[in-house]
C-alpha cells in the first residue's frame, strides 16, 4: 500500500488524463452534434 | 451504412433540432459510463499490486486496451476505405465512417503513449526510450495524424474519400509492425502478455478480468463515439455542400445581372 501512495501521483494522473481525453472527446462531440443538429432539416439526417 | 435503430430518442417536431443521439447511442453511453466506473473500481481498488511491476500493473488496464482498440479503429478504418474504394456507389457514408474511426484511433495510440510513459517512468526510470515498440507505436501515431490532416485538405467531398482511402489502406500496414516489434527486434518493452502466439494470457485471476473490464469500457465509448461521429461528420458535409450551393446561386444570379448592367450602361 506504501508504494501505491509513492506512484499514486502518475497512476491517478494517468486515469485522470485518460477520463478527460474521453470526455472531451465525448462533450466535442455531442456539441457538435447539437450545433448542426438545429441547422440542418431532420427528413435530411438519415438516422431520423 | 446502416444505423442501429430508426426512431430518434427526442424526435417529435419533426422539423430541425434532432441531434445525433438516438436510443443506441444513449444506450451505449450509459454502458460505457457504468464500465468506465468499473475499470476505476478494478483498476485503483480492487485489483492487487503485482509480484514484479508493484502498483505500476495499473497502468496496464488502461494501457493495453487502449492500443487494442486503436488496432481496432485503424482496422475499421481500413475496411471503410477499401469498401469505399471497391465498392460500385462509392458511398460517402463508407468515408465518414473511416474518419471517425480514425480520429478515435488517434486519440487512444495518444493515451497508450502516455499511460505508457508515465509507467515506463516508474517501472524503467523514464519516460522514453528509442525502444522498437516505442518507436514504432510513434510512428503509428504520426502517420494517423497525417491520415486526418489529408482529411482536410481542400477539395470536394468526393476527392476527400479518394485520397484518404488510399491512406487508410496503407497506413494499417503499420498494425503487424507495431505488434510484432517486440518479437522482431530485441526491445525493451514486454512481449505480449494477453494476445501473444500461444493464446495462453500470460496473466489471471482479477487482473485478467480488470483488462477485460478496460477492454469492455473502451469498446464501448469506441461504438458510442462512431456512431456520433459519423452522423456529425454527414451533418458537416451537408452544410458543405449547402455552403457551395448557396456561393454558386449567388455565382449565377452576379453572372446573370452582369450583362444587363452592361447593357443598361452601354445605352
Amino acid at each position: 500500500m506504501l508504494a501505491f501512495f509513492d506512484d499514486a501521483g502518475f497512476i491517478l494522473g494517468g486515469y485522470l488524463l485518460t477520463f478527460a481525453a474521453v470526455g472531451g472527446l465525448a462533450w466535442r462531440v455531442i456539441r457538435q452534434g447539437k450545433t448542426l443538429g438545429e441547422q440542418i432539416p431532420d427528413d435530411e439526417k438519415y438516422w431520423t | 451504412m446502416t444505423t442501429l435503430d430508426a426512431k430518434p430518442a427526442d424526435s417529435g417536431t419533426g422539423g430541425a433540432g434532432v441531434g445525433p443521439g438516438t436510443r443506441a447511442t444513449r444506450v451505449l453511453g450509459i454502458l460505457t459510463v457504468i464500465s468506465m466506473g468499473w475499470l476505476v473500481l478494478f483498476g485503483l481498488v480492487i485489483s492487487p499490486a503485482d509480484v514484479n511491476q508493484g502498483e505500476s500493473v495499473r497502468f496496464f488496464y488502461i494501457h493495453a486496451p487502449a492500443i487494442w482498440v486503436a488496432y481496432t479503429s485503424f482496422i475499421v478504418t481500413a475496411i471503410a476505405s477499401g469498401a469505399y474504394l471497391f465498392s460500385k456507389k462509392h458511398s460517402l457514408g463508407w468515408d465518414r465512417l473511416a474518419g471517425a474511426s480514425a480520429e478515435i484511433g488517434v486519440v487512444f495510440v495518444a493515451l497508450t503513449l502516455i499511460t505508457g510513459a508515465l509507467w515506463g517512468r516508474l517501472t524503467w526510470g523514464v519516460f522514453w526510450q528509442w525502444d522498437a515498440r516505442l518507436t514504432t507505436t510513434s510512428l503509428l501515431f504520426v502517420t494517423y495524424i497525417g491520415y486526418l490532416a489529408v482529411r482536410r485538405l481542400g477539395g470536394s467531398h468526393l476527392q476527400r474519400a479518394k485520397r484518404s482511402a488510399v491512406i487508410g489502406l496503407l497506413s494499417v500496414l503499420l498494425i503487424p509492425l507495431v505488434h510484432w516489434s517486440v518479437v522482431i527486434w530485441r526491445s525493451l518493452h514486454q512481449e505480449a502478455t494477453v494476445l501473444d502466439t500461444d493464446l495462453d494470457p500470460d496473466i489471471d485471476g482479477i487482473m485478467f478480468f480488470s483488462i477485460i473490464v478496460g477492454l469492455i469500457a473502451f469498446s464501448f465509448f469506441y461504438a458510442w463515439f462512431l456512431l456520433h461521429r459519423t452522423r456529425v461528420l454527414a451533418m458537416e458535409d451537408l452544410m458543405d455542400d449547402r455552403g457551395l450551393d448557396a456561393a454558386l446561386a449567388a455565382r449565377r444570379a452576379e453572372a446573370a445581372s452582369a450583362p444587363q448592367r452592361s447593357e443598361g450602361e452601354g445605352a
